[in-house]
């Protein structure tokens, strides 16, 4: 046995207690190194001190009570919608990869909504005005500024515009529809124009 | 890895699942360790055993982030170890707040326990007594992470490497970091190794 070895053991000691044939080794070799004796001695008893502090008690119900608060948290957890969205955001800070993808489908969806909406209010718009053009032998509104508007694309508008009831006539009013196509027909130039343009 | 390791491991799956029972095998299996290494530093028992339950719940609530790859015992000692120093933050930030500490030093304490030691004499049992206060002040005295690496290394059986992940620096710091702690311990408790007298009192 050498120094090096004397110093590896000395190291285990500092984590556990050598096996026979090891201190067999560890007093070989302090018989030959007496110098190493009192550092040796040192070492062993600081391990002793160290292996006999006093342990802290642990209450009995230690255990169930950490298992109670994680029980009652499990329950509670998850409860609100705020938990969820922030359980959620986790998840998604986690994997990035996941949340560009969901925020790209999100996007994507709420551009077809979007899209989707105002193709039914194209539509809804030109039911209503077909509906006004049913009735026959009125006469033609006056819809100020209506030359300037380019509604013509729409052939549903075009049928309104030669056929549309003047406003004071009470019938109108017994028809949900036409009185909402009404509502969109401005008498006068105003912001609404801009919807009409759209179409 | 070990077996131990490895059914630690598989409990601490387990647990990822929501499982409370292997949350409390888990719990068992640790709470002395965790325990003692928290008292160790804070010197107070009452709040060691308050901060090893948050010490679990933090467990418990991160088991989502547990990667199989590191040994369970290594994970749970940095969380412990990183909440004992958050505490030990919170109280130089509120030194009012643990007046009550060192209270669990007074002989009276019902949470010191003690071995039975009804052989001993009075004589062999006061020197016992003094030697246990001695060593836990010369260990109170160390910087925290030679404290730490030397309880972790001797106490529980903690591997260079993995202190080295709790404390996380090098393995070859983590020796010099016990080496050094020893020869302080050495120091301040040279008279006492040199007579020897307490190896024979128990």
């Amino acid at each position: 046995m050498n120094k090096k070895r004397f110093n590896q053991l000395l190291e285990q000691t500092w984590k556990s207690n050598l096996n026979d044939q090891e201190k067999d080794e560890i007093s070989i070799f302090l018989e030959g190194h007496p110098d190493q004796k009192a550092l040796w001695e040192e070492e062993s008893q600081l391990n002793q001190l160290l292996d006999q502090l006093p342990e802290p008690s642990v209450s009995s119900h230690f255990t169930q009570t950490v298992v109670n608060i994680v029980s009652k948290k499990t329950s509670a957890q998850k409860t609100t919608i705020f938990e969820l969205i922030l359980d959620f955001y986790e998840r998604l800070t986690r994997k990035p990869a996941l949340g560009f993808a969901l925020a790209a489908t999100l996007a994507i969806s709420g551009i077809m909504i979007q899209q989707n909406r105002r193709q039914l209010y194209n539509d809804r718009m030109a039911n209503s005005i077909s509906t006004l053009s049913g009735f026959t032998g009125l006469a033609k509104p006056k819809l100020a500024g209506s030359s300037s508007i380019p509604v013509k694309s729409n052939p549903a508008i075009q049928l309104a515009e030669n056929n549309l009831l003047p406003l004071n006539n009470p019938e109108i009013l017994l028809n949900f529809e036409t009185i909402d196509a009404l509502s969109y027909f401005p008498t006068s130039q105003s912001t609404d124009l801009d919807d009409l343009v759209e179409l | 890895m070990t077996d131990e390791s490895d059914q630690d491991i598989l409990l601490m799956l387990r647990v990822k699942q929501g499982d409370i029972v292997a949350f409390e095998s888990l719990v068992e299996k640790y709470k002395h360790p965790v325990i003692r290494i928290i008292y160790r530093t804070l010197k107070d028992a009452t709040e060691a055993e308050d901060l090893a339950q948050t010490v679990f719940v933090q467990v418990f609530k991160s088991a989502h982030r547990y990667k199989p790859a590191s040994k369970f015992s290594t994970w749970l000692f940095t969380i412990a170890r990183n909440l004992t120093l958050n505490e030990i933050r919170r109280r130089s930030r509120h030194p009012a707040e643990s007046m009550d500490a060192g209270t669990s030093n007074d002989e009276e304490s019902p949470w010191k326990q003690f071995e039975d030691r009804s052989n001993s004499t009075p004589d062999e049992q006061a020197l016992r007594n003094e030697l246990e206060e001695k060593i836990e002040e010369a260990l109170s005295q160390l910087p925290d992470n030679q404290r730490t690496a030397i309880l972790l290394c001797r106490n529980d059986g903690l591997s260079y490497e993995d202190i080295s992940e709790i404390l996380n620096c090098s393995v070859s710091a983590v020796k010099s970091l016990i080496h050094r702690g020893r020869l302080v311990l050495k120091t301040q408790l040279k008279p006492y190794l040199k007579t020897g007298a307490w190896t024979n009192a128990g």
